[in-house]
């Protein structure tokens, strides 16, 4: 049956009689509103990709006699008060930005996937220290573990803003994948998975995991506006980014002082992050609709 | 019930000793000096005799684990430690900025809780209406909108633009500072200037708030109004409604008295991860809105590597973030007759 009739069925039970054209809008709404994302989002990554392209000046190059001058056929996003052109910044930002984000996902999934898979293929007392740590990093709210982390190395190197923030979104991820596992664990292809013989390592990779991934790919697509979020906040308080680095958060706080008087400076940054984290987040709620029907919420 | 809330205090003991645990890691994880990192860096600021001082009040010579376990002495006797900048007891600092935080964010729930639940509400009611629409709109702005930028748009557009609300810059005017100045009872500024008879202040406070109190409001409002629309949707589809509906009810009895009480449920289950919306965004929010709070301290101490501070404030935002959480099953477990506490 497909995702969307069985969905609408329990929703619009209620409302019998007039539904048919109602569900009808709805589910062309939410795949426009899903396409969408998508577009945004390919936008985003061929800017990344073709940023040396696209610029068109050096996003680095300062220039005192061309401070913060309004949007222009020559500067088309204005520029900085160092003189810096805005879009050719706002532009390459975008590699920064999105190669930041994925890191972190990176790193969250694998940790996370791993720990999770480990806790409910062994369970136990493995399981249940897996998951008591989980409780306590899902204890701190992101913005704030990542705080602390990067103030406490004291350096804002890319790895250790990727470590720092990716410290708090490994445990919805592990807990993610010990729900799956434990729910297919005793499942008639595993078990006879293991009546053939296969070791561990090859029934968790070969027939559990592979299970897990849709799931997870949601939640990921999710997480990622939320991850960018808290990149951009992190730089915007002066953590995240290094100086001078083009960076949409940082850009903000850049034209902060200048919000009377020159507009753009923070506007164009900023929307930058906004649209790509709703890219991010319509695509997710696609794709959750996707996946899981049940699970129908955010939109 | 009794076993259900010693099993979870259980589990929040258990949470509240891992956060101790990785607040003192992370503050100890420094490649190299601990003490000259909190000092300032490189070392030329910082004279020998603070050094020395530092390296004795947290014990940095000795082995990690028996650093912890003062760390752990002192966190239970109510010593947070000392400000390596301004040289004060954190705890006396963060007492005295913890009221402005609390007003901004009780505020930020005032806004953010009823209009999330009215907006929801009225989504569902009246599906696919320009109401419905708009609520998705907010709702789309509120998730994905950085916090600061929602507020520096604020800021360009009621203060630089309209001009409507004072500039923002601390909790009072300067003028009503000196003019009509709060006397401190409390410490929060709200309540002392009604105990206190200062109509003045309490107008001149109410504006000030206005704006960083909306900003910390928007992604609870979205987070809300999202939450009531679907659980209303679901309620609204169930047999007792259609019987109501049968019985002749009117559409305003159905929605309020019968679909709303049940709709509510799962929203106060949001209203826990609000928390940790609302104690992240406090810290961007106080941060641009000049904000004299607990979250604009925390950042001050993080961009100076005040280790001691930073190490209180990551504490308090996990422990407080736990027992919000907490708070909000066991009141869950309280108003919902069908949760069984096995």
């Amino acid at each position: 049956m497909p995702s969307s009739i069985r969905r609408s069925a329990t929703l619009d039970a209620g409302q019998a009689g007039r539904w048919p054209k109602r569900r009808r809008t709805r589910a062309l709404l939410r795949n426009r509103l899903s396409l969408l994302g998508l577009v945004i989002i390919a936008a985003l990554v061929l800017v990344a990709a073709l940023a040396p392209w696209l610029v068109r000046h050096d996003p680095y190059a300062v220039d005192l006699s061309r401070r913060l001058l309004p949007p222009s056929e020559a500067h088309w996003f204005g520029t900085d008060s160092a003189g810096q052109d805005i879009y050719s910044r706002v532009v390459h930002a975008t590699r920064l930005d999105l190669t930041l984000s994925l890191l972190v996902l990176l790193v969250a999934t694998t940790t996370g996937s791993a720990l999770g898979l480990l806790s409910g293929y062994t369970g136990g007392r493995t399981d249940g220290v897996i998951m008591r740590l989980t409780e306590v990093f899902l204890a701190f709210p992101g913005l704030i573990l990542a705080l602390a982390m990067v103030a406490a190395v004291g350096s804002r190197s890319l790895i250790v803003v990727v470590m720092a923030i990716a410290l708090r979104w490994w445990a919805p991820y592990a807990r993610l994948m010990r729900a799956q596992v434990l729910a297919v664990r005793h499942s008639g292809y595993v078990e006879a998975a293991h009546a053939l013989g296969l070791s561990h390592g090859r029934v968790l990779l070969r027939y559990i995991a592979p299970n897990s991934l849709s799931p997870i790919v949601v939640q990921a697509t999710l997480d990622l506006g939320q991850i960018i979020l808290t990149a951009a906040a992190l730089s915007f308080i002066g953590l995240g980014a290094q100086p001078g680095e083009p960076e949409w958060g940082r850009m903000v706080a850049d034209g902060r002082e200048y919000l009377r008087t020159n507009w753009w400076v923070a506007t164009f940054p900023g929307s930058a992050i906004f649209l790509s984290v709703l890219g991010f987040n319509l695509l997710g709620d696609g794709l959750r609709d996707y996946f899981d029907p049940r699970l129908r919420q955010t939109l | 019930m009794a076993p259900y809330l010693a099993r979870r205090l259980g589990s929040l003991a258990l949470v509240v000793f891992g956060v101790t645990v990785v607040v003192f890691v992370i503050s100890r994880v420094v490649p190299g000096d601990v003490a000259l990192l909190w000092t300032g860096q490189r070392g030329d600021s910082a004279s020998a005799q603070t050094l020395r001082l530092i390296r004795e009040q947290y014990h940095l010579d000795r082995p990690l684990a028996v650093q912890y376990l003062y760390y752990v002495r002192d966190l239970l006797q109510g010593d947070l430690g000392i400000s390596v900048k301004s040289n004060r007891p954190v705890r006396a600092e963060l007492a005295e900025r913890l009221p402005n935080t609390i007003e901004l964010g009780v505020a930020a729930l005032l806004i953010g809780v009823p209009v999330g639940i009215a907006l929801g509400v009225l989504s569902a009611t009246r599906r696919n209406s320009l109401v419905d629409h708009s609520g998705r709109v907010v709702a789309l702005v509120g998730v994905c909108m950085p916090v600061f930028w929602l507020g520096l748009l604020l800021q360009m557009l009621l203060y630089y633009r309209l001009g409507l609300l004072p500039s923002p810059g601390g909790r009072l005017s300067d003028v009503v500072d000196i003019l009509a100045p709060v006397q401190k009872v409390t410490g929060f500024l709200l309540l002392d200037s009604v105990l206190t008879g200062n109509p003045t202040a309490l107008w001149d406070a109410l504006l000030h708030l206005a704006m960083p109190a909306t900003t910390l409001a928007m992604p609870l409002v979205a987070l809300i109004s999202r939450m009531t629309r679907s659980s209303m949707l679901d309620v609204l589809s169930q047999d007792y409604i259609r019987t109501a509906r049968a019985k002749g009810i009117g559409a305003r009895g159905v929605h309020y008295r019968h679909a709303l009480r049940n709709a509510l449920l799962p929203v106060l289950t949001v209203v826990g991860l609000a928390f940790g919306t609302l104690l992240t965004g406090s810290v961007v929010t106080e941060l641009i809105y000049y904000w004299p709070g607990v979250g604009q301290y925390a950042v001050q101490a993080i961009l100076a590597y005040d280790g001691p501070v930073i190490m209180a404030f990551t504490a308090f935002a996990a422990i407080t973030f736990a027992v919000a959480n907490l708070g909000v099953d066991l009141l869950y477990a309280l108003v919902d007759p069908q949760i069984r506490y096995s």
